[in-house]
């Protein structure tokens, strides 16, 4: 009871504060594009833990198809005309469809060999962006090393998003937060998300009670680079701008650290760390190149300390709150 | 009775070793059928190459039917259940869900909520149906696999040492159970186990196997009458 009502004004309080935060730091664009980057980051990371921590499959090469996603989004936006709208949904089917491929030579790999495999993307994809750039596909060129440019912004009932006003770019990005956040929580609990436990916590077992392991490992490829590819979609059309430093390995080590730090496996774990890291790698920025060191201390630390991450240090505040709770009520009810 | 499972000839080897050979052998309908053998006879083995979770040599036929190239999930949906000896559960998830698995998965019926009720009353944890498995002692997580086995609704079960590690009183209810899963369900059983009494006093036939060969196949009767499996396995207080 006490338990389920601290969840739950938790929960209203946390979506009351990301509502009125504007109020707060509207004026503050530095903030504002912080606080933004933290949703799409926060849609990045809970996909990937969909996939790490759900599935359990060391699938290390997420980052591209975030990547993908920003590309596919971008090309067909600057050169189709496509709607960004329709653009994040076609960014997350090109990334779905890679995942897929990728996932099938994958399907026999597990723990280092897969990681292995799937990290090597992250060496791949930019030096083909950068071979398919300007000279190579005159109408269709990636921008090579420089990036895709001047990627169009969504419109909506005749205004357009614009990075002089921030408020409603960032109202977009916490509905495609919830958005996402909600889709993934219903994988989770839904049948598919059973299988992945399944698959996770035993698998000889789940493939004996009927489960076929290939079709829910290329099913948990294909829905969590989906969603990336869509994060990176909006990413794109945020920036208006995606190049092959956004899997450079620093965005990969940070984006690792957010899901780490977040917690494997504890949705919504993984979003609250992309939260936190996001703000303490811009609080960080004046350290320079330390910042990489203090941030795989924090993993380390993490890694010995509290494994399931922050949602560790939830639930032992949330024992704490409980125990205050009953301690008052039994105060009260026993007779003076 | 009609046979529902033969082997012919199957050997599975891991490089010199082979762990199973040439090994055939015929289960029928219905009846519980015993091996027993020393430890590294090839039992569990045997157990998962008829699972298909290795791939071995021969021919395995069940109704008739070959499933020796199918893929774990297949064979289960081909109506084979399994448990494991080392208690295996989906630690993280409740008893309820541990048994959704094999309901949703491992079996076609539409019934789902029905048939994981059943399973969980005819196992006894109804009550503990929404505690987590991680957090169930030894005889409890037994019972869990048990009963994602048993919620496929398979017409043939593997029990891998199902009685291993638990008390005296424990070994009774789980006698009981494989009984009524026998009886009640109508369900055949193979059971591996060690416990040599409980073994002879369940099956209807059973099969010793010794270095990954059948050494001996018959009535309990028989098994315990045979000089081979005295020497390699029962010892002199047998005879």
């Amino acid at each position: 009871m006490v338990n389920n009502l601290l969840k739950n004004l938790s929960r209203i309080g946390l979506l009351l504060l990301l509502a009125i935060l504007p109020i707060l730091f509207h004026d503050n664009d530095h903030i504002m594009n912080i606080i933004i980057l933290c949703l799409i980051w926060g849609v990045v990371a809970a996909s990937w833990d969909l996939i790490l921590g759900y599935a359990n499959l060391f699938s290390f090469g997420h980052l591209s198809f975030f990547v993908i996603g920003g590309y596919a989004s971008g090309l067909l936006a600057k050169y189709i005309g496509l709607t960004p709208w329709l653009g994040y949904i076609a960014g997350g089917i090109a990334a779905a469809i890679i995942g897929f491929l990728i996932g099938i030579p994958c399907l026999r790999l597990k723990g280092m060999y897969l990681a292995i495999v799937t990290f090597s993307l992250n060496f791949v994809l930019p030096t083909l962006i950068v071979w398919a750039g300007p000279g190579k596909f005159e109408n269709f060129s990636t921008g090579g090393s420089w990036g895709l440019t001047r990627i169009p912004a969504p419109s909506l009932f005749g205004y357009v998003f614009t990075r002089q006003e921030l408020v409603p770019w960032y109202y977009l990005s916490l509905g495609f937060f919830i958005m996402f956040l909600s889709i993934i929580y219903l994988i989770i609990k839904s049948n598919i998300g059973l299988a992945f436990i399944a698959l996770r916590d035993a698998e000889p077992q789940a493939k004996s009670l009927g489960v076929n392991e290939y079709k829910y490992k290329l099913l948990v490829f294909a829905l969590s680079a989906f969603i990336a590819g869509s994060a990176g979609a909006y990413y794109a059309s945020y920036f208006s701008l995606i190049s092959p430093a956004s899997m450079n390995l620093d965005v990969f080590l940070i984006v690792l650290v957010m899901v780490l730090f977040g917690g494997l496996g504890v949705f919504p774990g993984a979003a609250i760390g992309a939260f936190i890291i996001t703000i303490v790698n811009e609080l960080l920025r004046p350290t320079l190149e330390w910042r990489l060191v203090i941030l795989g201390t924090i993993v380390i630390l993490t890694m010995m300390f509290m494994p399931k991450g922050i949602m560790d240090i939830l639930a032992l505040l949330g024992r704490l709150m409980k125990r205050i709770l009953n301690i008052r009520r039994s105060s009260k009810s026993t007779p003076a | 009775m009609p046979i529902i499972l033969e082997t012919k000839q199957i050997t599975k080897r891991f490089g010199e070793l082979a762990a199973v050979n040439n090994l055939s052998f015929d289960v029928n309908e219905k009846e519980i059928f015993g091996i027993a053998g020393p430890n590294g006879a090839g039992k569990t083995t045997l157990f998962n190459v008829i699972s298909g979770i290795y791939s071995g040599s021969g021919e395995i036929d069940y109704f008739g039917e070959r499933i020796d190239r199918l893929r774990p999930f297949q064979v289960c949906l081909k109506g084979i259940a399994r448990t494991f000896q080392i208690p295996t559960v989906f630690s993280t998830l409740t008893v309820y869900d541990n048994i959704r698995i094999g309901a949703h998965f491992g079996n076609h019926s539409l019934n789902e909520k029905k048939i994981i009720n059943d399973v969980l009353e005819f196992i006894g944890l109804t009550e503990k149906q929404h505690i987590e498995a991680k957090h169930l002692p030894l005889f409890d997580k037994k019972l869990t696999m048990l009963g994602a086995a048993l919620a496929t609704e398979p017409k043939l079960i593997l029990l891998d040492e199902p009685i291993g590690g638990l008390s005296p009183k424990e070994i009774n209810e789980s006698v009981e159970l494989f009984k009524r899963i026998n009886n009640e369900l109508g369900i055949t059983i193979i059971v591996i186990e060690h416990l040599m009494k409980v073994l002879m006093a369940i099956s209807q036939r059973m099969m010793i196997i010794h270095n990954g060969e059948k050494i001996c196949i018959g009535s309990p009767e028989e098994v315990a009458r045979d000089k081979q499996v005295i020497e390699v396995y029962l010892g002199a207080e047998y005879a």
